[in-house]
């Protein structure tokens, strides 16, 4: 077993501009190691480049030069994709079909068959809470349940790979805590996740390192903490808290060399307080 | 660019390979009778632009069904010209019914001409009439003609040539040669000969061939010993002298029979 | 994952797999309702022929029928075929089906192949509504014969309707103009992957067929090596060589008034239609695998 997931060298893609000499270069030199078992969040403004990369890596389209690689496969060849779950950005699958018959579908193209397929599907839509929807059609799937059953058919394989567009866009706040749920499980059971986003909370929830792309090229590529960590601060949160205590607490901190940077009244998480909210209703 | 180009010439040479195999294709089924219609100018103006179309592309029974039908409401009305087009049309976009070519052979020789010989009120001068009613006798053989050219095998249209030769034109001599013909087409009629044989008897200077055929059909047995039959044969044996001993009909006593069929 | 298995019988399951689904899909978008059309009209037209008393009923009956066969099932074919494409691409269903093990040939070929199992569904259904309709008329015109005609005329006049009736002979014609719409199918698979909106892939289709019933027209003026000008002689070659002889696989009507296919022509011209259906599905393969998605 490779132990690199994704390894990126070198890579460009230019897009030609329909009757005109210039090309768009979507991705720029971008190299970029992902080990196996890491979840690395890929983000960066729209049209930066992401998704491009992302669907090289897929094999969805071939990149000017440079090379990518799967589990050490080339993503030009069909057998990369064997061990990688995709979800893309709002995923539309066929409205037809129900959710039960989409992950038959899917899973007959991931080779499986038979009882172990339904077996499996059945699993997976307990896994992403649709077993009741598995006869209804996608067609009356709210965005939130779409979401969740493309996650579904991503995981059919049992893939070690798992890549992920803007797996929370457009779901509401119950929805999307699912999802974040689920990432982390996969998180847990040894899967790799290339996950692209532009909600930041997410990806610094979730994430072990991260690359920021514009305009085609990596910025800044680490760990989240080394990125965003304050190396020198601290915050701390308090309960009842006296002003006496307050004043004593900043009095102390000056006292050891130490300085209060900033002191407000805390919140709670407004996301926090929608999902105690909409749970006690139901 | 390369890469297009090499693509372009394995498409030119397939489209001249496909074009030799389509031209092979076509001579073949001509020949098995397939691909026989033609759209000609003045099928196509009978049959209007849609018409067209619609004949070109899986229609074309239908297109001279529909022709064949207007040409039945100009029968109604004795429009006989228009009838003739119409009929004309629907043979050549269905060249293989046979049953077309037949109808349309009969409705001009003896339809539209017979109308023509009656048509005193507006041609009362009786020589026009007969030159008329010919030409539409005329028509009429020529649509018999035009279709044994598509159906050269068919019994029945050599047939209906003889009867026309032998009822319109008072042709003996052809209308013999056309039902011989079809008797020897297959699924010919068992009497095709011996009209071939009655017809050539009416022929001057035939006798002697006339009589060799009637009567080889004669000593063939029971079923061609027709009271027709054996009054002719008599007859010529009478007329060419034939010696007693050489005659089959010897005692004219002798029950003839009514043979069964017809 | 699971046993191992060959890769060929794997690759097949799933080509049957998109197969299915693309079979599945149209079924589920109700494209059988359209053969509810074919089926007024056949049994519309078996009412309405009863006047025509000029030309044998069950003849223009069965003309009608075997014409609509012929125009259903390339329409058919026409529109189920060109929305495949730019749907899955629209919806990007396309991505998620290809980010699995799956090869653009597999996705193109079950594509097809679901187009075609539908086509054959089709016109067997068809087939069997059309020879239906004609039985139940043939039953009642020889009712109707059997009381107006004496005993010794009655054989042959039977004899006549019988032969006016959808017969054994005429399944070699219907599988033809299966073959010609599977054809115009897999030109119209071929057109989509180039085009970039489905308006372009049907116009440009039906234009295909159009002038693919006119090409042998302009194929036998060109090799006769007619007197016209340089220009249009370019232009009739250009027609010939581009363009498929559709009128070729036209033989039911010959067929219906008697004349006999013979097996060899037969096995011909299917296997010419079958050549045609390759180049197309490779041509198409061909665009389909170098474009950016």
């Amino acid at each position: 077993m490779s132990a690199t997931a994704i390894l990126i060298k070198d890579l460009c893609k230019e897009f030609p501009v329909p009757f005109r000499r210039e090309t768009v270069k979507a991705v720029q030199n971008l190299s970029l190691e992902v080990p196996a078992g890491e979840v690395y969040g890929l983000l960066g403004p729209n049209g930066s480049g992401k998704s491009t990369t992302m669907k090289i890596v897929l094999g969805l389209i071939r990149p000017s030069s440079g090379s990518t690689e799967v589990f050490g496969v080339d993503s030009r060849r069909v057998e990369s994709r064997e061990n990688v779950g995709f979800l893309p950005e709002n995923p539309y699958f066929y409205k037809y079909l129900t959710g039960l018959e989409t992950l038959l579908f899917f899973g007959k193209l991931c080779g499986l068959s038979g009882r172990h397929l339904r077996e499996r599907s059945f699993e997976l839509l307990q896994t992403v809470g649709l077993e009741e929807a598995a006869d209804r059609r996608l067609g009356g799937y709210s965005k939130g349940m779409l979401q969740r059953i493309g996650l579904a058919q991503a995981l059919l394989g049992e893939p070690r790979l798992l890549v992920l567009d803007e797996p929370t866009a457009g779901v509401d706040p119950a929805g999307a805590h699912a999802i974040r749920d689920l990432i982390l499980q996969c998180k847990q059971r040894g899967i790799t996740v290339l996950l692209c986003s532009h909600l930041l909370g997410q990806v610094q929830e979730i994430c072990d390192r991260i690359g920021i792309m514009d305009r085609g090229e990596l910025l800044a590529e680490g760990r989240i903490d080394d990125l965003a960590g304050k190396k020198n601060q601290i915050e701390m949160v308090l309960e009842n808290a006296t002003p006496t205590l307050l004043e004593s607490l900043g009095a102390l901190s000056l006292a050891s060399g130490a300085r209060v940077v900033s002191q407000r009244g805390a919140r709670t998480d407004l996301e926090k307080f929608f999902l105690d909210v909409t749970r006690h209703r139901s | 660019m390369r890469k297009a180009l090499c693509i372009l010439g394995l498409l030119a040479g397939f489209g001249c390979l496909k074009t030799a195999a389509e031209h092979y294709l076509l001579t073949v089924q001509r020949s098995a009778g397939f691909q026989l219609a033609t759209l000609s100018g003045q099928t196509r103006t009978q049959l209007g632009q849609t018409g067209f179309v619609a004949a070109l592309s899986g229609f074309r029974a239908l297109m001279a069904d529909l022709l064949w039908i207007r040409a039945g409401s100009a029968f109604d009305r004795t429009e006989w010209p228009r009838m003739q087009m119409l009929l004309h049309a629907a043979t050549q976009l269905q060249p293989r019914a046979v049953v077309f070519w037949e109808m349309a052979h009969f409705h001009m020789a003896y339809d539209a001409s017979h109308s023509m010989r009656l048509n005193v009120r507006q041609q009362p001068a009786a020589a026009l009439r007969r030159v008329a009613e010919l030409e539409y006798v005329q028509i009429g053989e020529d649509f018999l003609k035009a279709g044994l050219v598509f159906n050269p095998e068919s019994a029945t249209l050599w047939q209906r040539l003889g009867e026309l030769y032998s009822r319109r034109r008072d042709d003996p001599a052809r209308a013999s040669a056309a039902y011989a013909e079809a008797a020897r087409k297959p699924g010919a009629l068992g009497f095709l000969r011996r009209m071939a044989a009655y017809e050539l008897a009416k022929v001057p200077g035939k006798d002697r061939e006339a009589y060799e055929q009637l009567r080889s059909l004669y000593l063939e047995g029971e079923p061609q010993r027709l009271p027709n039959l054996v009054r002719l044969l008599r007859q010529l044996e009478e007329k060419l002298a034939v010696p007693e001993a050489e005659r089959v009909y010897t005692t004219p006593s002798a029950p003839s029979g009514t043979p069964a069929s017809r | 994952m699971n046993q191992a298995q060959n890769p060929l019988s794997l690759s097949l399951r799933r080509i049957w797999a998109l197969a299915h689904n693309t079979f599945l899909e149209l079924v589920r978008l109700k494209v059988f309702y359209f053969l509810l059309l074919f089926a007024f009209l056949i049994i519309g037209s078996s009412l309405f022929t009863v006047q025509f008393s000029f030309q044998n009923p069950l003849q223009v009956l069965k003309d009608v029928g075997l014409g609509a066969m012929s125009i259903f099932s390339w329409l058919l074919g026409l529109l189920c075929t060109a929305n495949l494409l730019p749907k899955d691409m629209e919806d990007r269903t396309l991505y998620t089906i290809l980010a699995k093990p799956v090869s653009r040939f597999e996705y193109l070929q079950g594509k097809l192949y679901g187009v075609f199992l539908l086509l054959g569904l089709s016109v067997l259904l068809m087939s069997l509504l059309f020879a239906g309709v004609l039985a139940i008329r043939e039953q009642q015109e020889i009712a109707e014969l059997a009381r107006n005609l004496s005993a010794e005329n009655l054989p042959a006049a039977v004899a006549e309707i019988r032969a006016a009736t959808f017969q054994m002979n005429l399944l070699p014609g219907v599988v033809l103009i299966l073959l010609k719409a599977m054809l115009c199918s897999t030109l119209t698979l071929l057109l989509s992957t180039l085009a970039t909106s489905s308006v372009f892939t049907v116009l440009t289709s039906v234009v295909v067929y159009l002038i693919g019933h006119v090409q042998g027209i302009a194929r036998e003026a060109w090799l006769a090596g007619g007197q016209a000008s340089p220009l249009l002689k370019v232009l009739i070659a250009g027609m010939a060589l581009a363009f498929p002889d559709l009128q070729l696989f036209n033989v039911v009507d010959e067929i219906a008034v008697g004349t006999a296919l013979p097996a060899l022509l037969f096995w011909q011209v299917a296997g010419f239609g079958g050549m045609y259906i390759l180049v197309y599905f490779l041509l198409a393969q061909l665009v389909f695998s170098t474009r950016e998605l």
